[in-house]
């Protein structure tokens, strides 16, 4: 069990157990990872408060003749350590192939993601009371929402890295949410929409929010009550910047991630530096993005984060990679190896990822339709890395019908293939139309890490129906 | 240490603070791991250790309840201190409508562990990962692209004040892998994730072959049409779509916060249909003698020949609407995850959720349910249909699947998507819209585990297809 150590004493212990490894294996690394924050969900019958962020330990790991070797523990002592770095320093991989890792300049570092208010410094009393607040204010503002459901979530992640080549990295992530989710019934029939923010931001998140806001989603959430039955078939469709965002991430950027290319499970495998959309898009994978959730200082092989394009002027530009898949295809490691935390493995993973401006207005998107669908307030999107389907849902959308939003529906799932969803892309939003939201996204079914995904308003042409 | 004994320290400082009401749950996880990459071993992984615990405090005040928890991994006198002011300024902050301490009674028999991955977990996923690799080299047209077999031990106690002392081991087994098929540029996958409590249910060697011709056929596979017509889900489609619709409408905590859809002795599906939540069932996922709290699991019928009759209730909400708990308190997250965690869960406070929602099996096989279907679509996986649990909406991107032509499996299926709602529901314009539960029009004569679910395969009628 861990015992409480300061950073500097975890630093030591990583420093001395990578010196035991050097020599017995090709390369190894250690991460201490501790998540602490407050988790606060009120709806009309329960306050919950707790920590279920709360973990911490160490995850050992090592390479040799291709294969990796890994052993998780949360005792520092060490006792426990010696044995895991004993046991890490004897093993003998099962197979064997000749790639050895490329080898990187080590480097120093101790940061902090800065923000306003930092969480851990605000009492939880404080946190219960604007809860209660957010709660209130949405409960008051209409007879017909029949109860709040707000969830706010605050955690204070510190990572500190140490490898055989000589690196020793500490950072602290603060990120802080609030969903908040008015249910409205009328006549039997329930509907809810939702809000969403947060990020690498404080607990300025809760304080800058303001009674309109809560207001607005209060009233989409009624204005669903009288939503019609969406349309079945293939359209127009307009996707606005959240949807673009999970575009950008679920269905094209899980193609772009260097593991699935080695392999040999993507659609995009054969498409580096060829063409896969028009001109003016670009996509970018930017682990630097100022407040974005997916943000951070370096990752979990101690790279510097970056923005990488992996579009640029309609052309696929590279892929994503961690330090393995960077060294097999001679490319450069982009700040992308993460974990959920030192109990899962590593991977190639997104950050913040969006969809650059183009130079379209949405009232002139719209106006060119005759007949379409526009899907608003992504819920979710699944990838499918190998064969290159989509699947994106949204809490909400509209008709557009001659020019004009119609009808209001609840639910949308839109499916397409990505290779035919792209060149069918014929608008791109205005700068002023950005955004991006937070999120949490698994490689597959499990391993969920903090991400973004963004963008503008896009025009394309896919599948629609009720979701 | 063992987790008896980690607790004795807690329950020291607990009864010298004179701290009334509490419940201590403890849990250790040991997980084994290794992953491919092609026919390669990628990554070995283990032992991954992690022994947490978590104190929940209990305060009654006037008309309300205030519940706290602290957790943490540290057994330090000053540590177990902190976690405890934590559950302590929780349960004076927070207001529940109630809570009774559950009370200390006798656990039904039911079987979660595997004695071989209790004794040997290393050895049994080398085994495993030999027997796949052999299993997966008799394909000469697919490729694993990835694999991971992974396997836990966990064991948990729970004590609390009002005398309870539980204690359990389980075990569970993943396996999730991507097989792929190419033909030139044309390329097609068979992606299955499954949790199994024991190694043998894996069924390796009846699974692959099955899996490996699922993404042989996908090759072929065309998009469906835009109609409305009949559908056949597996046991694990249904697994994503039941527990989080049918299940949350028969939680207590739905009904007390007025979003449940049922009442008690209304119909609400057809006469064909009987749905349990069964906490005792062997070797399902959501087993276990107790719940999260130390009430005993049981098995409590929900729907009985289409006529909703029970609900489930945690210690919260059964002593909040009168009754008794029936073994329903988890330490879930409030997520629609269809994989909810096996692990790490003691820092979560308890909440009401299903344990495992069991179709009763029906009369029919599934080669009799696909001869005696017209015109249709048998669905074996679908990009991702997690169901909401309010509206009970469903709808996904078909990835596998094949059309039904005059009573036989024809034309592969990929793309489009399958849409409906689980409960019946009403338009803007107030007209009904029959759900799942109301279409159903076959149930086979054999149920599968299936995540949190035990179900048969379900055909059911009239439902929208979006296509080109």
């Amino acid at each position: 069990m861990v015992d409480d150590v300061s950073s500097e004493q975890v630093k030591d212990v990583l420093a001395k157990t990578v010196e035991t490894l050097e020599g017995n294996v090709e390369y190894a690394d250690l991460l201490f990872d501790k998540a602490e924050g407050v988790s606060i969900r009120k709806d009309k019958a329960e306050e919950r408060v707790s920590s279920p962020a709360a973990i911490q330990g160490v995850v050992l790991r090592a390479y040799k003749l291709g294969q990796w070797r890994e052993i998780s523990v949360n005792d520092l002592s060490d006792r426990r350590m010696k044995e895991a770095a004993h046991k890490l320093s004897r093993f003998q991989p099962l197979s064997k192939n000749s790639i050895r890792l490329d080898e990187l300049k080590p480097w120093k570092l101790d940061g902090e993601l800065d923000v306003k208010i930092r969480p851990s410094e605000v009492e939880t009393e404080e946190k219960l009371e604007h809860v209660r607040r957010f709660y209130n204010d949405s409960m008051n503002c209409d007879r017909r929402i029949i109860n709040t459901v707000v969830t706010y979530s605050d955690t204070t992640q510190e990572r500190i890295f140490a490898n055989t080549e000589g690196s020793l990295l500490r950072q602290t992530i603060p990120r802080t949410s609030l969903i908040l989710v008015p249910i409205a019934k009328q006549n039997g029939k329930m509907d809810y929409d939702y809000l969403n923010r947060g990020g690498t931001v404080g607990f300025e998140l809760l304080k800058d929010l303001e009674e309109e806001t809560v207001r607005e989603t209060v009233n989409s959430s009624t204005d669903l009550l009288k939503a019609s039955t969406p349309p079945s078939g293939h359209f127009t469709v307009i996707l606005d910047p959240g949807m673009t965002g999970i575009f950008a991430h679920e269905s094209f950027g899980h193609g772009c991630e260097a593991d699935q290319i080695v392999r040999r499970r993507s659609y995009l495998a054969s498409y580096n530096g060829k063409r896969v959309g028009f001109d003016e898009l670009n996509i970018c994978d930017d682990g630097t993005l100022l407040g974005g959730n997916g943000s951070f200082l370096f990752d979990d092989e101690g790279i510097k984060s970056r923005k990488n394009y992996i579009v640029q002027n309609g052309v696929l530009r590279g892929f994503l990679h961690e330090r393995y898949s960077a060294s097999l295809m001679s490319a450069e490691p982009t700040g992308n190896g993460r974990r959920e935390n030192f109990l899962r493995r590593l991977f190639v993973r997104m950050t913040n990822t969006y969809i650059e401006p183009g130079d379209y207005n949405l009232d002139e998107m719209i106006e060119d339709i005759d007949e379409g669908v526009m899907l608003v307030h992504g819920v979710s999107g699944m990838e499918d890395p190998l064969a290159g389907g989509m699947e994106l849902k949204s809490k909400r959308g509209y008709m557009i019908e001659k020019g004009r939003l119609t009808k209001v529906f609840s639910t949308l799932t839109l499916t397409e293939n990505v290779l035919d969803f792209l060149p069918s892309i014929d608008a791109v939003g205005k700068k002023d139309q950005f955004g991006i939201v937070r999120g949490n996204c698994g490689k597959g079914h499990e391993d969920l890490v903090p991400i973004a995904g963004g963008g503008v308003y896009v025009r394309a042409k896919a599948v629609v129906s009720q979701g | 240490m063992s987790l008896h004994a980690c607790i004795d320290p807690i329950k020291k400082i607990l009864t010298k603070e004179k701290i009334g009401e509490w419940d201590i749950y403890i849990e250790e996880a040991v997980e084994h791991e290794i992953q491919l990459r092609n026919f390669d071993i990628e990554i070995i992984r283990g032992p991954i250790t992690n022994l947490g615990y978590a104190v929940r405090i209990i305060k009654s005040r006037k008309n309300k309840v205030g519940i706290g928890i602290g957790a943490g991994n540290s057994l330090k006198p000053v540590h177990i201190r902190r976690f405890l002011d934590t559950a302590s300024v929780g349960a004076s902050i927070t207001e529940f409508p109630g809570y009774i301490m559950p009370r200390p009674k006798e656990y039904p028999p039911v079987k979660i562990a595997d004695s071989k991955i209790v004794s040997s977990a290393e050895t049994v996923i080398k085994d495993k990962i030999e027997e796949l690799l052999s299993l997966l080299k008799e394909s000469k047209t697919v490729l694993p692209t990835f694999a991971k077999i992974r396997t836990y031990r966990i064991s948990t106690v729970i004590n609390n004040s009002a005398g309870i002392s539980a204690e359990k081991k389980e075990t569970l087994v993943y396996i999730e892998l991507a097989l792929k098929a190419q033909q030139g540029a044309k390329l097609a996958e068979y992606w299955p994730a499954v949790y199994v409590r024991r190694v043998e249910d894996l069924q390796l060697d009846q699974q692959i072959p099955k899996w490996t011709r699922l993404a042989e056929d996908t090759l072929n596979a065309k998009v469906p049409k835009t109609m409305k017509t009949t559908v056949i889900f597996t046991p694990h489609v249904l697994g994503d779509i039941l527990p989080n619709t049918v299940g949350f409408h028969c939680l207590g905590s739905s009904v007390y916060k007025e979003i449940s859809r049922f009442k008690k002795e209304q119909k609400v599906g057809s006469s064909e249909l009987t749905i349990y939540d069964d906490g005792i069932y062997d070797y399902a996922l959501g087993s276990s003698p107790f719940d999260d709290e130390g009430v005993p699991h049981s098995k409590t019928t929900l729907i009985e020949r289409g006529i909703h009759k029970n609900f489930l209730y945690d210690a919260m909400y059964a002593a909040t609407l009168h009754t008794n708990p029936t073994g329903n308190g988890q330490k879930l997250p409030p997520s629609r995850l269809a994989f909810p965690r096996v692990d790490t869960m003691y820092p979560f406070l308890p909440s009401s959720h299903p344990t495992n929602i069991t179709v009763e099996a029906g009369d029919m096989s599934l080669d009799e349910m696909i001869a005696t279907t017209k015109e249709g679509i048998y669905v074996e996986q679908f990009s991702d249909i997690q169901s909401d649990p309010l509206t009970t909406s469903f709808g996904s991107e078909i990835r596998n699947a094949y059309l039904i032509k005059k009573g036989e499996l024809s034309t592969p299926l990929k793309g489009g998507q399958i849409s409906g709602f689980v409960l019946d529901s009403k338009n803007n314009k107030g007209e009904k819209k029959n759900g799942l539960l109301t279409e159903v029009s076959g149930i086979t004569n054999k149920a599968k585990i299936a995540y949190r679910c035990i179900a048969p395969f379900m055909r059911f009628d009239e439902i929208q297809v979006a296509g080109k």
